[in-house]
């Protein structure tokens, strides 16, 4: 019974207690906070990218006469591969979009810039159910088909779906209908401030959108006479819907189309460019590659969505891992801390110890006092470190915002991180494991000083007066 | 076994001792035997302990007298196995030292000797109450624990009461003065109801008046309980009280001496 007792009297009576059982809380809270970090980093790029991408992509590597039509190649999909639920067709079209400038670095001729996208064109009603589009639009005139838009169809105009992040850096609707400028930093931000809109307000300027125009260049590359000829062409396109994939560097170059328009404006010959496949399970999606390169590899580049952010996503692998040996070195330092201060309370209680062992508490009584100290020290300094680091995880972003309006510290640049918001996952093996960690770590720091307690003579320590 | 001691030891009870008639017949308690003990300083031996016999019957107290230095807190540690003797036998109770491990050693000290040391020896951080209760806590596990607190408790408190130190039970040892000091010492020492009390001059820091109070507590513990005790000390009034005397001399000891060549000693020591 007087283990505990006395371990938590000793933990209370002595003030650098705290500071062990705050070096252990910081390791703690810093871990949690970076492994929810880094978890979350992987979990969104996971999402978001395959959101766009697909789980497995088919390359042409053929012409457009060798080029099976895309509804034999699903066909053949569905029934020669297990697993495959839908596929879908893209063509991709780089293309200018064209954009009044105030800066004069960029190179602009009366005022107007470029600014190089990805026009995609897609078949809707097969990409909804093979990525994730759907789910990240904000606004349509029509939901049933985003790409209709009253005034395209009268005009005999073209449609697409940009994205939020586009609008927001290109200032898309800065002016009304009669070219006055009506929002200085664009229909997506603030008047006053030029911050990103939020929330409902944000919905509101999307949908506002709707209707306008946004203008691109690009170039055509066409056979005459068996000649190569290139050409440019330009077209304004009707906004019919805003959509925010949360990658804010992706979304920043791409824009959506219809497949046709796309196959018409760059007069592409192939049907499709790109074939993109959801599967039942992505789990399987490395054995169902190797059967799709078995079946389709003769005229496809078969691809997981995996391989084709393979780089990028090892690299947040590699810095989670880093971070962690990294950071574990401040819970490894806490306990140091630990068996410092434990030496010394030893040192300092050796009467206490002689006293103890006299009223009849044996060795292994005395070494546990020391072992609960430091367990306790263990244990109150990964609760209080759980607590810190839960604190941090829920308000990560309140807390790099704060550091950016504080400070100007920008601890998170969405251009760089794709993400405007920090993700975050809170996992909770990950969690228990780095407070196990940690309780074994204090655990072990206490070891030798209890040991050396306990090895004392009581006699000889009763000696101390 | 302890029938045959008790024979055994017949003779060996001294003779012509002030007391020793009175406690001839009762129970041996403790019976040491040729101890031996030296300390190695600097190179040097210092032979504090050489050839020590001694024993104690139940129900007595026996007053151990000697010069400061001469070795009386080293024979008082080896009676109460805290310390190992070079030398010698020491029988508890008919149980030899020698044949028990560390922790039973530590159990049978928990459980039936009890310990005022001369320097009070009290926890800092624990009360003058949590102080009296180190004992049972060492004595009983978590589990045992529960069922005794209430008893342990309750005779924490009634120890605290007859050292009249109620008023004082939350205090920590530096807010108290040496003699309150000595008396939380003593209660603790009883707190596990010990069958054999050793007592390391239990007045030796207390002025005239408070010396009386804690002898008549001891003698008071004796009458009533029977209480067995080994006291060191300086004061020969107290020792005047005691059942026997002897003198610890060059490292034995010698009996049967007058209270008068008590009184002697104790003033030049
Ligand atoms: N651990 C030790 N190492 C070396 N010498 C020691 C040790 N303990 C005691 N001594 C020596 O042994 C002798 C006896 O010490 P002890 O404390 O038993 O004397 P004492 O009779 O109790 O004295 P006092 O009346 O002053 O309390 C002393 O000379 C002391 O210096
Ligand atoms: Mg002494």
């Amino acid at each position: 019974m007087y283990r505990l007792f006395l371990a938590l009297r000793y933990l209370r009576s002595r003030l650098v207690n705290l500071i062990s059982i705050g070096g252990v809380m910081a390791g703690v809270a810093v871990l949690i906070v970076v492994v929810s970090i880094m978890d979350g980093f992987q979990a969104r790029v996971k999402r978001t990218v395959r959101g766009s991408l697909s789980h497995i992509i088919l390359t042409p590597t053929v012409g457009a006469d060798k080029l099976p039509a895309f509804t034999v190649l699903e066909q053949g999909l569905k029934r020669d591969i297990g697993a495959v639920e839908a596929a879908a067709p893209q063509v991709h079209l780089p293309v200018f979009h064209e954009y009044r400038s105030r800066k004069r670095t960029v190179v602009a001729m009366d005022g107007m810039a470029l600014h190089q996208m990805l026009a995609i064109g897609i078949d809707w009603q097969r990409e909804r159910v093979v990525t994730e589009l759907e789910s990240y639009l904000l606004a349509v005139f029509d939901p049933k088909d985003p790409f209709f838009h009253p005034t395209a169809v009268e005009f005999e105009k073209t449609t697409c779906l940009v994205s939020r992040t586009f609008a927001e850096n290109f200032g898309l609707g800065t002016r009304g209908a009669d070219g006055e400028v009506v929002h200085p930093y664009g229909a997506m931000r603030d008047d006053v401030t030029g911050e990103p809109l939020r929330g409902d307000a944000m919905r509101a300027a999307a949908t506002s959108l709707i209707g306008q125009e946004v203008r691109i260049v690009y170039g055509v590359q066409k056979s005459e006479g068996g000649e190569r000829r290139f050409s440019t062409n330009s077209k304004n396109l009707i906004i019919s819907g805003v959509y925010d994939a949360h990658d804010a560097v992706e979304d920043n170059t791409r824009m959506y189309l219809g497949i046709g328009a796309v196959r018409e404006m760059g007069d592409v010959a192939h049907e499709y460019l790109q074939a993109n496949v959801r599967l039942s399970d992505y789990e399987q999606a490395d054995s169902i590659k190797k059967t799709m390169i078995g079946v389709f590899g003769d005229k496809f580049v078969v691809e997981t969505w995996e391989d084709q952010k393979a780089n990028f996503l090892r690299a947040v692998n590699q810095e989670k891992v880093l971070l962690v040996i990294v950071l574990s070195f401040i819970v490894l330092l806490g306990g140091f801390i630990i068996l410092a201060t434990l030496t010394l309370t030893v040192v300092e209680k050796t009467r206490d110890i002689g006293i103890v062992a006299a009223l009849g508490a044996g060795r292994s009584g005395i070494l546990s006092i020391f072992l609960w100290n430091g367990l306790l020290i263990g244990i109150l300094g990964s609760l209080s470190g759980l607590a810190l680091g839960a604190w941090f995880t829920a308000n990560v972003d309140g807390v790099k915002d704060f550091l950016k309006s504080a400070f100007g510290i920008d601890i998170f640049p969405p251009n760089i991180y794709h993400f405007r918001s920090i993700p975050t996952v809170w996992d909770w093996p990950s969690v228990l494991m780095i407070m196990g960690g940690s309780v074994i770590v204090a655990f072990v720091a206490g070891l030798l000083p209890a040991l050396r307690a306990s090895r004392l003579d009581p006699i000889a320590a009763l000696r101390y007066e | 076994m302890q029938d045959d001691m008790q024979d055994g030891m017949q003779d060996g009870v001294p003779e012509g001792g002030a007391a020793a008639a009175v406690v001839d017949n009762r129970k041996l308690l403790l019976h040491a035997t040729g101890l031996h003990k030296s300390y190695k300083v600097g190179g040097e031996k210092l032979e504090v302990l050489r050839g020590v016999d001694m024993q104690v019957r139940e129900g007595e107290i026996l007053a151990i007298l000697g010069k400061s230095g001469c070795g009386k807190s080293t024979l008082l540690h080896v009676l109460g196995w805290l310390d190992k003797p070079d030398q010698g036998r020491i029988m508890f109770d008919g149980v030899d030292r020698s044949t028990l491990n560390a922790q039973e050693r530590a159990r049978l000290r928990n459980q039936v000797m009890g310990f005022v040391f001369q320097f009070y020896h009290l926890l800092p951080e624990l009360t003058a109450f949590e102080n009296v209760l180190m004992p049972s806590m060492i004595q009983y596990g978590p589990m045992a624990w529960r069922q005794e607190k209430k008893h342990a408790t309750e005779r924490a408190r009634a120890l605290l009461d007859l050292v009249s130190l109620t008023p004082r039970a939350k205090h920590r040892p530096r807010q108290l003065s040496g003699g309150e000091r000595q008396r939380v010492a003593i209660a603790r020492a009883l707190q596990n109801e010990p069958r054999f009390l050793f007592c390391d001059e239990p007045t030796g820091n207390l002025d005239g008046k408070t010396a009386e109070d804690v002898r008549d507590l001891l003698w008071g513990l004796n009458e009533e309980q029977n209480q067995t005790m080994v006291i060191v000390t300086h004061d020969a009034k107290l020792a005047s009280h005691a059942h026997r005397v002897v003198h610890l001399e060059r490292g034995r000891i010698v009996e049967g001496k007058d209270l008068d060549l008590v009184e002697e000693v104790a003033l030049d020591s």
